[in-house]
């Protein structure tokens, strides 16, 4: 009678021996399974870094570009051409939906391009018809023309030269879809699956996704790369950050997101867990609108910068779990100029300053305090307060004032705004995306620079970084660039929040990526 | 009692029409702007912004808008998240399920305990059983679910190692989602054959502590309802009138006073469990239940305008329903009523 009972028991605790399941607590739910067409890394997590593959990607655990579906690549004379060779052993996964008939080749690259770009690609209207990032990154107009050359060589030709195309291409947004799946969607008429029962070339393959609940991804024995140490992946979504560790510590999760600020120190003493961080990037800080008056003077803006007492909004803000800020770059990124000295915190040297620029009985203005908690900025109005109690301390009488985030947004697109808090999390690992995204004119209309600061020298010498290919004569004029930032103050820089995960002891081989994925590729369980 | 059905079903159109006008109107009384949450820090250019303002029909006058969305929702299509780009319907049917489950149990979990402990302290009035009672039942009450729910976790799952501690099932289990029920999805024959009892017993696990988290406050409402509307009735002249009849106590506690009794807890009980699917979103962030409650939340910082018009459509409709059925009930217990009604 009992025998069944125990032979299937037996039967279980070997399947459990056998099949590694890795379970991550991750805390939202992906809009879609497409780079593509997502902007969040709750997305990117849950597809880029698992189904999809890109021509190049980012070295595991750091912003270095390294060969992936390409194997190689070459770049023209005038900077202007790219040629990309790929390789000619990727399969795609087969799934219970899908079975490829092919390896992958320059017709998918192609395709998966094309949608994004031609307006009258099959696939361009599906699921909304925008693609965000494609649009933000300029790769619209950056890209005139995509060529096949054979069926492993495709030639992408740009409309001017730019350096940061290459981190571009390994973003999560340009993903190798497979054209043979969107072709069979297609024919059967429903090419709006394409996004939600994704088909890729990466490490895990597409299971099953329960709403709000669980994503699961069997391990791709065939992955072009060696199939992942693990058998099954599994994303247990779990919004509550303190529920992520009691699970964390029931076994119930192997890896947490973010764990809560307050966890931090009991994580760090439980010694079956480990705790890892890492420099995020990102940069949170305090723009002067250099529009207004009295903005528009430099000695004004300098002062500000001696009158806010960084040290003690990390300490009280971010509970120490971040470093204060000289500069708009993140230290984790390359061309970080580390010779850069920051303005002290002086209050008298603040006061000496606003005299000399004709305030030395102070003046009256406005602080914007972020309504939204953010890596870069857990804790806007509370940063306000002290901010408002330094700028008391040398004259400056402030007023707090926040909207709902759009209209915090859109107001600040309009310039309405004198002191506002915002920050940034870098995309590509390129100092572009900083400098220029956030500080070049171009920045300016799109709203994206809010110290709507637009400075001819260093506008030139971010734009000129832009078209040259070596690193090392990019790297040379961004520290150039970053001295003007310094000197011209259009920001108070105020912190670089650090990321944590934290894990059993179980887990082996995962390291934290600098633009803040989760990547599970080379994770084990012991 | 058909006519009376049939006139209630009938009122639900003007609630229906009034909530749609009204939810359209305070979705975008909200202030902010959907598109500019999309962009988010990265901004756009204003010609890239004002395309995405005409792709989403948000640039048409109001009363147009309006006139747009019922058009569609009277063929049945409520629309497409702004967010996600899926049918709005779609991304409701798909949680549903796990808040009508998580509610229907808290539900009767209320239910069975809370009548039970009313009648209790009814009956031992003003003794230490009933001080006792109603002392649980005020701190029920007052319990903050965020932090009840956590304390449950703690003793039960972390400390004691009784029950999970969020999810609706063991990431071991993959069940097919069928009905989105899970306790008919794990009985089906493929996976009874697969993994025998083993998931439904991983999911009653599961819903033990968020029903028991969730059904703590109408517990104690069931509670101190059942037990002031007993006390009244017992003090009636017709309980008096049984007793002087001799009637055994048992016969007159169950088929004269608790039955009249019933009447406000029905319509109580209707009520709460209303507000459990509306409010379900505590008991879902907690213990990570992926039901509406989480969605709304979200869908109303996105400013997802179709998702919040037709989940308040969908959820109002629901919950008309359930009054309609409670007036029903409230018909079958109440003769009074039943007689007029065969009039």
């Amino acid at each position: 009678m009992l025998k069944p009972w125990i032979g299937a028991l037996v039967f279980l605790i070997f399947q459990g021996l056998q099949a590694k399941t890795f379970v991550y607590c991750s805390e939202g739910s992906p809009t879609a399974f497409n780079p593509q067409i997502t902007t969040d890394g709750t997305s990117n997590n849950a597809s880029a870094h698992t189904v999809y593959n890109r021509l190049v990607e980012f070295k595991y655990g750091s912003t270095e570009i390294i060969p992936s579906l390409a194997k190689s690549w070459t770049i023209s004379k005038d900077r202007k051409t790219y040629t990309f060779t790929l390789r000619k052993d990727v399969p795609f996964h087969k799934t219970k939906y899908f079975t490829p008939s092919r390896m992958l080749n320059a017709d998918d690259v192609i395709f998966s391009f094309n949608r994004q770009r031609d307006k009258n690609h099959p696939f361009h209207k599906i699921g909304g018809g925008r693609y965000e990032y494609f649009e933000g990154m300029e790769m619209g107009t950056l890209i005139s023309g995509i060529k096949k050359i054979d069926n492993h060589k495709i030639e992408i030709t740009l409309t001017k030269p730019e350096a940061p195309f290459l981190a571009n291409m390994a973003m999560s947004f340009m993903s190798i879809l497979s054209k043979e799946y969107g072709d069979q969607l297609l024919k059967l008429g429903t090419p709006d699956k394409i996004d939600h029962r994704p088909i890729g070339t990466g490490p895990f393959a597409f299971k099953r996704y329960v709403k709000d609940n669980m994503i699961r991804f069997t391990a791709f024995d065939k992955f072009f790369e060696g199939a992942p140490k693990i058998d099954q992946l599994v994303f247990s979504i779990t919004p509550d950050p303190s529920v992520r560790y009691q699970k964390l510590k029931t076994g119930e999760c192997h890896l947490i997101i973010e764990p809560a600020p307050a966890d931090l120190t009991a994580m760090r003493k439980n010694h079956k867990l480990i705790l890892m961080d890492g420099p995020g990037l990102n940069v949170g800080y305090l723009a002067m609108n250099t529009q207004k008056k009295p903005y528009d003077n430099k000695l004004v803006r300098q002062a500000i910068n001696h009158a806010l007492n960084k040290k003690a909004y990390i300490d009280a803000i971010y509970l120490g779990n971040a470093m204060v800020a000289k500069n708009p770059l993140p230290p984790s990124l390359w061309s970080y100029n580390k010779n850069i000295k920051d303005y002290s915190y002086n209050p008298k040297l603040a006061k000496e300053l606003l005299k000399k620029a004709g305030h030395s009985k102070g003046f009256e203005t406005e602080i914007w305090t972020l309504p939204v908690t953010r890596p870069y900025n857990p804790n806007g109005k509370k940063m306000g307060e002290m901010m408002q109690a330094d700028l008391a301390k040398v004259g400056i009488k402030a007023k707090l004032i926040s909207y709902d985030w759009s209209t915090y947004l859109k107001k600040a697109r309009d310039g309405e705004h004198h002191l506002i808090q915002l920050g940034w999390t870098g995309d590509n690992g390129d100092p572009d995306n900083f400098l220029n995204v956030l500080l070049g004119c171009s920045g300016v209309k799109a709203g994206s620079n809010v110290a709507r600061w637009c400075h001819s020298k260093f506008n030139e010498l971010i734009v000129k970084a832009k078209m040259l290919t070596k690193q090392k004569q990019r790297a040379a004029l961004y520290a150039k660039a970053q001295k003007i930032f310094k000197d011209e103050a259009p920001w108070a820089p105020i912190a670089h929040s650090i990321i944590y995960r934290a894990m059993s002891d179980k887990v082996k081989g995962y390291q934290i990526d600098p633009l803040g994925g989760d990547i599970f590729r080379y994770v084990d369980l012991k | 009692m058909l006519s009376y059905i049939a006139k209630k079903f009938a009122e639900l159109i003007p609630t229906l029409v009034g909530i749609s006008i009204l939810s359209f109107i305070l979705v975008r009384l909200v202030p902010g702007d959907p598109v500019l949450l999309l962009l988010g820090e990265r901004g756009a250019d204003p010609k890239v912004y004002t395309q995405m303002k005409k792709d989403m029909g948000l640039d048409l006058p109001l009363w147009r808008q309006y006139g747009r969305y019922m058009g569609k929702v009277l063929k049945g299509d409520l629309g497409t998240s702004i967010v996600s780009k899926r049918p709005v319907a779609d991304e409701f049917w798909d949680r549903f399920p796990a808040t009508l489950e998580l509610g229907l149990l808290a539900m009767v979990f209320a239910i069975c305990i809370g009548i039970p402990l009313g009648v209790i302290a009814a009956l031992k009035r003003q003794t230490i059983w009933d001080y006792f009672l109603m002392g649980i039942s005020i701190t029920g009450y007052s319990m903050p679910i965020f932090w009840w729910g956590l304390l449950l976790i703690l003793l039960f799952s972390v400390n004691l190692g009784l029950t999970p501690v969020s999810g609706r099932l063991s990431v071991m289990f993959d069940v097919e989602p069928w009905t989105g029920f899970l306790f008919i999805d794990t009985l089906t024959p493929e996976v009874l054959k697969e993994e025998g009892l083993a998931p439904f017993w991983s999911a009653v696990k599961h819903i033990i502590l968020p029903s028991f988290a969730m059904g703590t406050i109408p517990l104690a409402v069931m509670a101190r309802m059942t037990r002031s509307s007993l006390l009244e009735i017992l003090g009636e002249d017709f309980i008096r009138t049984a007793k002087a009849k001799g009637l055994p106590t048992r016969i007159i506690l169950i088929n004269h006073a608790l039955r009249n009794a019933l009447i406000p807890i029905i319509t109580t009980a209707g009520l709460l469990f209303g507000s459990i699917i509306t409010g379900a979103i505590l008991t879902e962030t907690i213990f990570s239940w992926p039901g509406i409650g989480k969605w709304f939340v979200t869908s109303i910082r996105a400013i997802d305008y179709p998702v919040i018009q037709g989940g308040i459509l969908l959820i109002t409709t629901f919950i008309v329903l359930i009054n309609i059925l409670v007036d029903i009930l409230y018909a079958w217990v109440n003769p009074q009523m039943r007689k007029e009604l065969q009039k």
